[in-house]
């Protein structure tokens, strides 16, 4: 694109191509490795005089991508088979690219892509190229006589920027029924609706961000004790666990005025409608109408989670379950085997329920069970007896589910809870980071009146808990297995945080702070942030003003030549409208300087001022004398001498 | 410099009455370095015009008047058999002036028209392979009958684009033509004027006037006058860029008479018409190209 200019064809190059790349890694390996050839090819053709496609040929080879697209995808509607046009028509319209038509379409092509890509990831790593490709694509519009490209486009950025914020802020945002998702893949997996065997091991293997949250007020500092309850399992399969109804929480009587602090959950989208909480939680505040409490201390969204959602939710230390549970939560499957003996047996020796309690931790903690990812496949018809009495190998789910169907048999109501434990401490942005590594599943007992957390993983493998699923399985199998009950060992490691964690951490917090603030900013984020402007004290507000005061008088010193107008027409519009106003416009096909004689003569008493003004246009417009700074004397002095007219 | 003009405008005003604004605009033409066309009847000054303004800038002045038997040799000159010498001489026409007067132009035929016309763009002529370069500067007036008259050959719009303006010398006012009558013989008072200009200063003004400066926006307003009148709707011929050149070297021109060194868009205004009037009246005649050009100057906004 060397001998062709008619604007920056170096701004279009980079820009296209970068959002070319970004939406290419989308799509079907076959259209975005044609694409590229295209690139190549368009390349060739410029730079070593290689024969480029006719017109006729990019034509056939469209309807051929249209018909090729119907095979693959049955439809041209949806995000795949958009992208896929979209991107084969941006390498078919590089390759004719030949004249300024080509250029703005070739522009116009490069928006719908960068603006397709934004509004399907939203991630902070794709706004910067998107914000580069947008620039890159407006430079490449400017027309290439304008002298100060960058400069104009830099102004009108600077600009455009304090509309852009008080929008972001006061625009009223409306949630439309019909409005877009933001994609089907951002539905992440999480948990199914039962709790089979090897299905937390599933999740646990993806690294997968679920949410953040922010602790700070309520001083928890420990990994260990962070239980995120997601849902309460009641019936038991033996080792597998299914859900149950489990009814709307009933509206607290006397609500204890114990000790309460806030937390924050900025929870990514998921397939379920579960609202995380930390064991302990009282309240979930989200929008109105949005949240359901459940019995069980669960709380479910009332809408599919398909944004990022942010909550708040009240947490007090202690603060457990004391609803009585019925004999549906004694109910199991029927015992059978070494499982219905090693019952039997307990119930002899161990009248009471803490005697009870004490013989079933025994029965995990003394007998070599292996926590491990992989525990392999149990199934049959006493799968119970197969893991605790024979592998021994297991997961979490598989503790806690055998945990709390032999506690029922024991008569010890108990429930499964899954959810997640623990989560990874970003200490740049004070937050903690639980993704579906942290999956883990334990058991509820109903003793002495209230639901107790018992966690039998943390008799086998307490070293899981206290340094967090991401080390723990970093380790290598051997290493899981000898270590799991050592609590005081540590993994090697460089000591302290490495760079590399560093910048991991701050690119997560920035991210964070991205979708918090920006891309989740809606309704009720909105109505929350006029709500606290509110209630801002009035020296705050008059603060405010002032600082805004402050700003626009920066900004009038900055862009003082008003523009991209000349001084010289300003001075003339100026006059211009102030003659209109008399009656004394200026005629078709007059020139400036013989309309300004005329109004002289016509209105002696402004005759001086428009003489210089006539003398200084003439000069600065015409002979390209550099009078600068002497537009705004003449200005003043021409206001001076209308109101002396008036 | 341009004092000298003045003065010479002002002369040349005593002889031929009441066609101040013409004799301006003629000069202009001379210093923006291109020909003139004057279309009008005869008997209306034209060849006094051209004659007062030979003699006063000391030019070297012919006239070759075009009839329809002309041919190009008579006009540049041929060659001739030199019987001592055994060998062919060039012998120069009449065109070998620099200010030569082409009276009736459109009575000649086509061909001889184009050899004048080849002329007047190359600044030489070429005969049996050999280029004989013309005096400088050269400066060809033309006059031509209006187009509808008998016994004409019209000019081509090509042709009509070699030359930089076009002027009608209307019939002088009627106090001008009881002056007229009453006066001199404008012939008897050609005899008394002398050449206010020495040789090489003409040439030297001529490089002065290629100095003078044009704004961007000045240029903007003239490439807006172009574009306007390729629009649709708009019944003159579309101008070209050539003719947009020829509107910048005439304005220069003019501002170099005015005294400035700068070009304003009003200098652009005082030549658009004899400068644009033949180009965008084609076929149609000057006459109707003239009223086409003020209706563009009318319809064409001046950028500040």
């Amino acid at each position: 694109m060397t001998d062709r200019k008619f604007f920056s064809q170096k701004a279009l190059a980079f820009s296209f191509v970068t959002a070319m790349v970004m939406v290419g890694i989308e799509v079907s390996p076959w259209i975005a490795f044609s694409s590229v050839g295209l690139l190549i090819w368009k390349w060739g053709v410029e730079n070593l005089k290689w024969k480029p496609l006719s017109k006729k040929v990019t034509g056939v080879l469209s309807i051929a991508l249209l018909v090729q697209i119907l095979l693959q995808f049955r439809t041209f509607i949806g995000q795949e088979p958009s992208y896929t046009f979209l991107l084969g028509l941006s390498g078919l319209r590089v390759m004719d690219y030949r004249n300024e038509r080509d250029h703005r379409f070739l522009v116009l092509l490069g928006f719908v892509l960068v603006s397709v890509k934004a509004l399907f990831s939203l991630d902070i790593y794709w706004i910067i190229p998107s914000a580069l490709a947008f620039a890159g694509l407006w430079y490449s519009l400017l027309p290439g006589a304008l002298p100060h490209k960058g400069r104009v486009l830099l102004k009108v950025f600077a600009l455009s920027v304090p509309a852009a914020v008080i929008m972001f802020f006061a625009f009223p945002r409306v949630v439309l029924p019909w409005a877009m998702s933001r994609g089907s893949n951002t539905g992440q997996i999480g948990f199914s609706e039962e709790l089979n065997p090897g299905n937390v091991a599933e999740l646990a293997g993806i690294s997968t961000m679920v949410f953040r949250a922010k602790l700070s007020e309520t001083g928890i500092k420990n990994a260990e004790n962070l239980y995120w309850r997601g849902s309460v399992l009641p019936y038991s399969r033996g080792l597998s666990w299914r859900p149950g109804t489990l009814g709307l929480r009933a509206p607290e009587k006397g609500t204890e005025v114990s000790k309460s602090s806030l937390y924050e959950i900025a929870l990514e989208p998921h397939s379920n409608t579960y609202l995380f909480v930390l064991d302990g939680t009282s309240e979930v505040q989200l929008e109105q109408g949005r949240t359901m409490s459940l019995n069980g201390d669960i709380y479910r969204s009332a809408r599919p989670l398909m944004t990022t959602t942010v909550y708040r939710a009240k947490w007090s230390e202690g603060s457990k379950d004391t609803l009585a549970p019925d004999e549906d939560y004694l109910r199991t499957p029927e015992m059978r085997g070494r499982v219905l003996e090693w019952v039997e047996q307990t119930k002899k020796d161990a009248a009471g329920t803490e005697e009870r309690l004490q013989a079933l931790q025994d029965l995990f903690a003394k007998n070599d069970f292996t926590y491990s990812l992989n525990p392999g496949v149990y199934g049959g018809p006493n799968d119970l007896e197969a893991f605790l009495f024979y592998r021994k190998r297991g997961f979490c789910e598989h503790f806690a589910g055998a945990y709390a169907t032999l506690a029922r048999s024991l008569g010890i109501p108990s429930r499964v809870v899954v959810g997640y434990q623990g989560g990874r401490y970003n200490p740049m942005g004070d937050f903690w980071r639980v993704t579906q590594r942290d999956a883990h599943a334990w058991v509820e007992v109903f003793h002495q009146g209230v639901w107790q957390r018992k966690d039998p993983t943390s008799w086998v493998a307490p070293l899981r808990l206290v340094i967090g699923a991401e080390d723990f399985f970093n380790l290598s199998e051997e290493d899981q297995k000898v270590f799991a009950r050592n609590v005081q060992w540590r993994p090697s490691k460089d000591s302290g945080i490495t760079l590399w964690d560093r910048a991991e951490f701050l690119i997560d917090d920035l991210n964070y702070r991205w979708t918090y603030f920006l891309v989740d900013f809606d309704r009720s984020s909105q109505k929350s942030f006029w709500q606290s402007l509110a209630d801002m004290k009035l020296q705050m507000i008059l603060g405010l003003i002032f600082v805004t005061v402050i700003g626009v008088l920066l900004f009038r010193s900055l862009f003082r030549t008003k523009g991209l107008v000349s001084e010289e027409r300003v001075l003339f519009l100026a006059v211009q409208k102030w003659a209109e106003k008399r009656n004394q416009p200026q005629e078709s096909g007059e020139t400036p300087l013989h309309y300004l004689t005329r109004l002289a003569e016509e209105n002696p008493q402004q005759r001086e001022a428009l003489r210089d003004i006539g003398h200084f246009i003439d000069q600065k417009a015409y002979a390209g004398e550099r009078l600068e700074r002497q537009s705004q004397h003449l200005l003043r002095l021409w206001k001076q001498a209308v109101e002396k007219g008036s | 410099m341009n004092k000298k003009f003045h003065e010479l405008i002002s002369e040349a005003s005593k002889v031929v009455l009441d066609k101040n604004v013409e004799i301006r605009l003629a000069m202009t033409c001379l210093l923006a370095g291109g020909h003139l066309l004057i279309e009008d009847l005869p008997g209306v000054g034209k060849t006094t015009l051209v004659q007062v303004l030979g003699k006063l800038t000391g030019l070297k002045t012919r006239r070759i008047q075009f009839t329809i038997d002309l041919l190009p040799a008579d006009a540049i000159g041929g060659q001739v058999f030199h019987p001592q010498e055994q060998k062919f001489v060039f012998h120069p026409g009449p065109l070998f002036s620099q200010l030569v007067m082409a009276d009736e132009l459109n009575r000649a035929s086509p061909r001889t028209q184009s050899a004048l016309l080849q002329a007047m763009e190359e600044g030489e002529v070429s005969v049996d392979g050999t280029n004989w370069p013309l005096p400088k500067p050269f400066y060809v007036i033309a006059t031509q009958n209006p187009h509808q008259q008998t016994g004409t050959f019209p000019l081509p719009e090509s042709q009509l684009d070699r030359f930089l303006m076009s002027l009608e010398l209307h019939h002088a006012s009627k106090e001008t033509e009881v002056r007229l009558l009453q006066g001199e013989d404008p012939r008897g008072l050609l005899n008394k004027i002398h050449a206010l200009f020495s040789e090489g200063e003409i040439e030297q003004a001529l490089q002065q006037v290629q100095a003078v400066k044009v704004a961007p926006a000045v240029a903007n307003y003239i490439a807006d006058i172009l574009e306007r009148s390729r629009r649709a709707g708009f019944e003159g011929a579309p101008l070209s860029t050539r003719a947009g050149m020829a509107l910048v070297r005439a304005a220069k021109a003019w501002a170099f008479l005015e005294g400035r060194d700068y070009v304003r868009p009003d200098d652009v205004q005082q030549v658009l018409v004899p400068v644009l009037g033949h180009r965008l009246g084609g076929n149609h005649g000057i006459k109707r190209g003239r009223e086409w050009a003020v209706a563009l100057q009318k319809a064409t906004a001046v950028p500040v």
